[in-house]
């Protein structure tokens, strides 16, 4: 028997933040063990697995791994500008997921949190790093430090020139989404490249919805003066 | 028509798209109607920054370290009770451990007396409504022994938990 969302009684969908109260009692550790083992989480909202994750269902964080596994490293490599270091801060991010399972609360969507976690992570990962860090001019012969990829011009799709040219816009983007002010680089990450909306953004920043929308509007205005020679 | 307060309010709102006043006003604005243009290529130059492939041993190295952590935490919540459980020779060792803590205590107890003892000096005939018998003596002994009979009694209480044996094998002795 496959545990979906419409297993659960209507008015549990009704009120979202009672819903999950109810969750968490229902869900207890003793019944997640007699529970099926095959259950198909895509079917159940984000926050209802980690509360399954929290009653010891370790599919249930397998789960979450493999959704959010991609878009962290991404939202995490854009703020870091290295691979590697992306691919460690969401380990970290994930391991404490793990850790406070057993204090997590659905107040919020899963993906607030995480994200909280993951920008928080970042954030410090920055300012640790901050005079480590310096704009690099790659050449066509070495390696991009924050992939290890090298730039290959012999694409026949594309001239080099236009290699160039997409490399050098590329650049610019990294380096002037990098010099935004911290909060404004994360907004941007999160708004444009996770598509989250400005309530999932003001969470993770712990600002009003308004200032999170101003927050945006001047980090698009700044980009869009520094990017216009590369449109 | 001059850039103002209605012109930051179109612009603070490209975020949402363009809405039907917003799309009025940049008729009639030329500076307006250039930062939508400059808004949605500014966007569109932003999709150019592309990611990176995720390594393939990411999970890998994550499920490493995620046993870890389930390690420290079995570890942490054995703890303790598995001390407290943990019979050598057949004999719980907590019993040994409680009887030379006891002990401990009464010598400690007993120097305390001996020392009031020395600076009272001896013969001396001032006697306190405290007076604690002396060293070595029977009804001393039992006054300490009878003070602590609440924890030696919670003591027995260890004897129903479930045993640790030092040859047995850890799956079979568990919380």
């Amino acid at each position: 028997m496959a545990i979906t969302s419409n297993a659960l009684p209507t008015s549990r969908r009704s009120n979202p933040g009672s819903d999950r109260a109810e969750c968490a009692m229902t869900i207890s550790r003793a019944q997640a063990s007699v529970l099926p083992a095959t259950v198909d989480y895509s079917t159940l909202q984000d926050a209802d697995v980690m509360l399954r994750v929290r009653a010891g269902d370790e599919g249930a964080f397998t789960y979450l791994v493999e959704k959010f596994r991609r878009p962290l490293i991404g939202f995490l490599y854009r703020s870091s500008g290295n691979s590697a270091v992306a691919e460690e801060l969401a380990q970290e991010v994930f391991l404490r997921v793990y850790r406070a399972r057993t204090s997590y609360e659905a107040d919020a969507k899963f993906t607030t949190w995480l994200y909280r976690i993951a920008t928080n992570l970042a954030m410090n990962h920055a300012r640790d790093t901050r005079s480590e860090r310096a704009a690099h001019a790659a050449s066509l012969d070495e390696p991009d430090p924050s992939t290890g990829e090298t730039h290959d011009a012999a694409d026949p799709r594309i001239t080099v020139e236009q290699s160039l040219v997409r490399d050098e816009r590329m650049a610019a983007i990294k380096k002037y989404v990098m010099a935004l002010p911290e909060r404004q680089r994360m907004a941007v990450l999160m708004h444009k490249y996770q598509e989250m909306d400005y309530r999932q953004i003001a969470g993770v920043l712990r600002l009003s919805e308004s200032a999170t929308k101003s927050l945006l509007f001047r980090a698009y205005e700044t980009l869009r003066e520094q990017l216009k020679d590369f449109v | 028509m001059k850039h103002g307060q209605t012109c930051e309010e179109i612009r603070s709102r490209f975020l949402d798209g363009l809405s039907a006043d917003a799309a009025a006003h940049l008729d009639q604005c030329a500076e307006c109607a250039r930062a939508w243009i400059g808004f949605k290529q500014t966007m569109s130059t932003l999709d150019a920054w592309t990611v990176p492939e995720p390594s393939p041993y990411f999970q890998t190295r994550l499920w490493a370290r995620l046993e870890e952590i389930k390690a420290e935490e079995a570890a942490r919540a054995q703890g303790i009770f598995a001390l407290l459980r943990f019979r050598w020779l057949g004999v719980p060792v907590w019993r040994p451990a409680a009887v030379a803590a006891l002990a401990a205590a009464l010598a400690v107890g007993l120097n305390l007396t001996d020392s009031t003892e020395s600076k009272l000096g001896k013969g001396n005939t001032v006697v306190s409504q405290d007076t604690q018998p002396g060293r070595g003596s029977a009804v001393g002994d039992l006054q300490v022994l009878e003070s602590h009979q609440e924890t030696i009694s919670d003591l027995d209480l260890l004897d129903d938990l479930p045993v640790y044996s030092a040859s047995a094998s850890s799956t079979q002795d568990k919380i």
